[in-house]
């Protein structure tokens, strides 16, 4: 077991070094000299190599990626251009807001996702795996931004049931109920694509699993059949633990549209602000935490996978 | 030698029974799910309509009267009703669907060439290629895809072939891993070792035996690709990294209008539900295809 | 008859490598494999899988580059040959493949999987696929399945179809590896005479690898039999079928099943005990020592002689040496000196 550990984690260091790398050299690629989009226009060329000298833009680039990265190891991303925060102050709270949102709509698409795919795995012809079919289709079709938009339009303007936006009410705000009023319709939208990959990976890999020998042997000892899906279920689990964890990355870092028709003050409405004000340290640091995150919970998902199935430690 | 058991059966020769071509099987095993078929009807009417919107457009795309904003669907002479400028909806749908399709698709062309490319040079001659280029491919699954989408689209700046270059370079790692698996697959076969013992060079096996025996699965797998890729365009897009207004767009459009919910809710979400059909048709379409060569494989 | 090809010495060992890249050592998969295939002569080459035979035929066409040794074609070594050079000479070495399921690309037509052996060698399209449709004629394919698919065809079509591609590069070798292993017994008769024919026809020397005792008498004129990479023992097919002498021809022959109605002759006589050890690091000195009933010390020892029994009748064993070698002369074929 420690073995195969420290065989994960050595292997994330050379892909740890190359998403820094391409994070380093996204913003490389960015037309144009970044010193203008911090001075004024009409700042004196003094200004503008006091500016360059104090971001280190007069080094060659493998020493600023360096530095850069250094820096970054240490936790200092800097300050960001727009606002006079420095970017660990915005983002970690953004951060956490992200983490509690993709928890909700990772909860909300798991266990539909779980139910209706094992469901209709194990009954194929009844209506609740038609609707299954159904969710599965939409799920991986529907924009997750248009999704917000119509449950807005239900839920909010038709029958004035939920809050349109934000995270917490601005009076008396901030109460556990108070933010599960508000992370319902966000959740849904974010959890919709996962919804349906989960729904269409849950059925597909249960009806396998239920039309193979062993299924057959089973039920030929007579056993009950729900005990025989516990025994499918069993066997699933790696599979369906590894989706899951993949799934729950991508809603970490992809709710930046839901966040933003929502005014969700998460990471992904923070960098798309920065996006938008051009504020590089923040989407440099911002696309570098996710990525880690992303990189820590598929290490995380190998590691439960192998003591679950003690398998793939061999390989 | 004709004289032979196996060569005697009757259904072996009858020989003047033309074979069908796989094509004309599989678009016969397509024709008879009819949920893809039908999809496939619909998805065409889209695509055309948006494709000759300047001739069957009742509107230009950027005409509109300030005093006909916001009229409700079936409005007289609006059917679709009109946005928050008091432009034809119809209109501006189908010539927003127009860059919406094409920045859709093209993302997926553009990575199944350069990505199947990748994949079968580093499948084909493997050791230190395969390890450079697949290991180099394997950076880019660390992100999550939407986050990197939008990174690179803000670092090249605004524009519809902005998106659709940032689209292409997330499509090309996955596109290059099913390439790479397909051809170890294929490499292992021994028609190769054949191909290579009558002296063929690696060009001229690649050509005729690799990618030939290939280019379905990848060719699937793109198709499943294109849906992905016209949401995550047009969400780019909705972010205000595609184009910029007042040109027709499908994300654009219900970006614009989203203010407008409290008002017209049904016209807000139109240019959404054509994303939506489009998508969801492309996903029937491909389901349906993917089965309909699984049975002929 | 002369010597069309004739292999010294070849070795081929696989490194075998564990995780972070360290060597875990080498299968050795052929070694120090000598033999010469007269010209028109049929060459049998028996043994287990596993034992090397496929390893070898992929060596003869450099599908698979040889560690050692020489394989010389009409006195030329093919080995140091580069380029164009390699490639005519090549083309006079062909083989046939075990699955002929795999061995036919399934996404081209009969005559293309036929005439691609052409053109890529320069041969105009037209030309080549006239060329083929002939060539599938004469392994007795009707012309009308040339434009079809191999998915419509049976293993014994699919066998033809790989022969005839074979055969249109005008080779005087045809390697033959396992070609009729996949195929039922009804069919395999059809493709063995197909080969006899063809060899006459096209007057062909055969290379005939299997594990089919019965399949390589009725074709070989000559035979040689492999265990675990090495030659153990080869001569005159007369010789081997009817007096072999090295204890694991004995017992490979023993194993076959009598196709004799009510007569089984398994449990007569000794049957090979124990399991194929580990290509990897393989026993020292006879690798069969440690199944053979026979073994003493002395066959541990790295030099493992090989003596000549008969007229051109090899036996890599001990049990022949000990300077008695004339003492096999009159031994009867199944008392072993021991």
């Amino acid at each position: 077991m420690l073995k195969f550990l420290t065989h994960r984690v050595l292997l994330m260091i050379p892909t740890l070094i190359g998403v820094s790398i391409i994070v380093f050299l996204m913003l490389q690629i960015v037309p144009g000299d970044p010193v203008d989009s911090i001075v004024p226009v009409d700042a004196s060329k003094e200004v503008r190599a006091q500016i360059t000298e104090q971001l280190g833009l007069n080094h060659p680039l493998y020493i600023q990626y360096v530095d850069w990265l250094m820096r970054s190891l240490h936790g200092d991303f800097g300050q960001s251009i727009v606002r006079q925060l420095s970017v660990n102050a915005l983002l970690f709270p953004a951060l956490l807001n992200t983490l509690i949102l993709a928890l909700g709509a990772g909860i909300f698409a798991f266990v539909i996702s779980l139910v209706i795919g094992v469901y209709s795995a194990y009954k194929p012809k009844s209506w609740l795996a038609s609707i299954g079919n159904l969710i599965g289709l939409t799920g991986i079709s529907i924009p997750n931004f248009w999704a917000a938009l119509i449950l807005i339009g239900i839920f909010s303007v038709l029958f004035g049931w939920l809050p349109p936006i934000g995270m917490k009410s601005s009076v008396n705000g901030g109460s556990f109920a108070d933010v599960f009023y508000h992370i319902i319709m966000p959740a849904v939208a974010a959890g919709m694509t996962t919804l349906g990959v989960m729904t269409r990976m849950v059925r597909s890999a249960v009806f396998d699993l239920l039309h193979q020998d062993f299924v057959q042997t089973l039920q030929a000892k007579g056993l009950k059949p729900f005990r025989i899906l516990l025994h499918v279920l069993k066997n699933a689990t790696p599979n369906l633990l590894t989706v899951a964890g993949l799934q729950l990355g991508y809603l970490i870092g992809g709710s930046v549209l839901v966040e933003t028709v929502f005014a969700w003050p998460g990471i992904g409405q923070l960098i798309y602000q920065s996006v938008s004000q051009r504020d590089y340290p923040i989407i440099q640091a911002g696309v570098l935490i996710v990525s880690v995150i992303f990189i820590l919970l598929n290490l995380i998902v190998d590691l439960l996978h192998s003591i679950i199935d003690p398998r793939v430690r061999g390989s | 030698m004709l004289n032979e058991s196996e060569l005697t059966n009757p259904s072996l020769l009858s020989n003047e029974i033309k074979e069908d071509s796989l094509l004309k099987k599989v678009w016969l095993e397509f024709y008879k799910n009819r949920i893809a078929f039908i999809a496939l009807i619909v998805l065409g009417i889209v695509v055309l309509s948006c494709l000759l919107a300047p001739l069957i457009a009742p509107f230009g795309p950027l005409d509109g009267e300030i005093t006909d904003r916001l009229l409700p669907l079936g409005s007289t002479g609006h059917i679709l009703g009109t946005d928050e400028q008091g432009r034809d909806m119809l209109t501006r749908v189908l010539y927003g669907g127009r860059l919406s399709l094409y920045a859709g698709f093209l993302p997926v062309v553009i990575s199944i060439v350069i990505g199947g490319a990748l994949g079968v040079i580093a499948g084909y001659f493997g050791r230190i290629l395969n390890t450079i280029i697949m290991r180099t491919l394997d950076i880019f699954y660390s992100f999550p895809a939407i986050l990197l989408a939008i990174g690179i689209s803000a670092a090249l700046g605004q524009g519809i072939n902005n998106i659709v270059i940032s689209i292409s370079i997330i499509f090309i790692p996955p596109v290059a891993r099913v390439a790479e698996s397909a051809v170890k697959g294929v490499r292992e076969e021994e028609f190769i070792e054949a191909a290579k013992s009558s002296g063929a060079q690696s060009i001229s096996i690649i050509r005729y035996h690799v990618i030939k025996n290939i280019f379905a699965k990848v060719f699937v797998y793109g198709t499943t690709q294109i849906s992905i890729s016209l949401v995550l365009a047009s969400g780019l897009s909705f972010l205000g990294l595609g184009v910029s207004p007042p040109t027709p767009e499908w994300g654009i459009m219900l970006n614009n209008l989203k203010g407008q919910i409290f008002i017209n809710p049904l016209v807000t979400i139109i240019p959404g539900l054509f994303i939506f059909i489009t998508a969801l048709t492309i996903n029937l379409v491909a389901d349906g295809l993917r089965d309909a060569l699984e049975i002929n494989s | 008859m002369n010597t069309i090809l004739e292999v010294k010495g070849v070795s081929k060992s696989f490194p075998v490598k564990g995780s972070f890249g360290k060597s875990k050592g080498a299968v050795s998969a052929v070694s120090d494999v000598s033999f010469s295939l007269k010209e028109r002569g049929t060459l049998g080459i028996v043994g287990e899988s596993g034992c090397g035979k496929s390893t070898l035929a992929r060596l003869l066409l450099r599908l698979i580059e040889p560690d050692e040794g020489e394989v010389l074609y009409r006195d030329q070594d093919i080995l140091t040959l580069k380029g164009r050079k390699l490639n005519q000479i090549k083309r006079k070495i062909q083989m046939v493949f075990q699955n002929p399921y795999s061995s036919i690309n399934p996404k081209m037509t009969i005559e293309n999987n036929v005439a691609f052996s052409l053109w890529t060698n320069g041969v105009s399209k037209k030309e080549a696929r006239k060329k083929a449709n002939d060539y599938l004629e004469a392994v007795g394919l009707p012309r009308s399945y040339a434009h079809r698919y191999p998915q419509s065809l049976s293993g014994g079509q699919r066998q033809r179809v790989a022969i005839a591609r074979a055969l249109v590069l005008e080779p005087e070798i045809i390697i033959a590896d396992e070609a009729v292993s996949a195929l039922d017994k009804s069919i395999q008769g059809q493709v063995l005479n197909l080969f006899q024919d063809l060899k006459k026809d096209f007057n062909l020397s055969l290379l005939f690898i299997s594990h089919d005792l019965n399949v390589v008498e009725y074709m070989s004129d000559e035979v040689m039999v492999m265990y675990l990479g090495k030659v153990v023992e080869k001569g005159s097919a007369q010789h081997i079928y009817s007096n072999a002498r090295h204890p694991y021809t004995k017992a490979l022959l023993n194993s076959e099943p009598s196709m004799k109605v009510g007569v089984s002759n398994l449990d007569k006589h000794q049957l090979i005990k124990g399991e194929l050890p580990s290509p990897l690091n393989p026993p020292s000195g006879c690798r069969f020592r440690t199944r053979c009933p026979h073994a003493t010390a002395q066959c541990g020892n790295a030099q493992l002689p090989t003596i000549e029994v008969n007229t051109g009748h090899h036996v890599a064993c001990h049990l022949w040496d000990m300077g008695t070698g004339s003492l096999s002369q009159n031994k009867q074929s199944d008392v072993l000196p021991i």
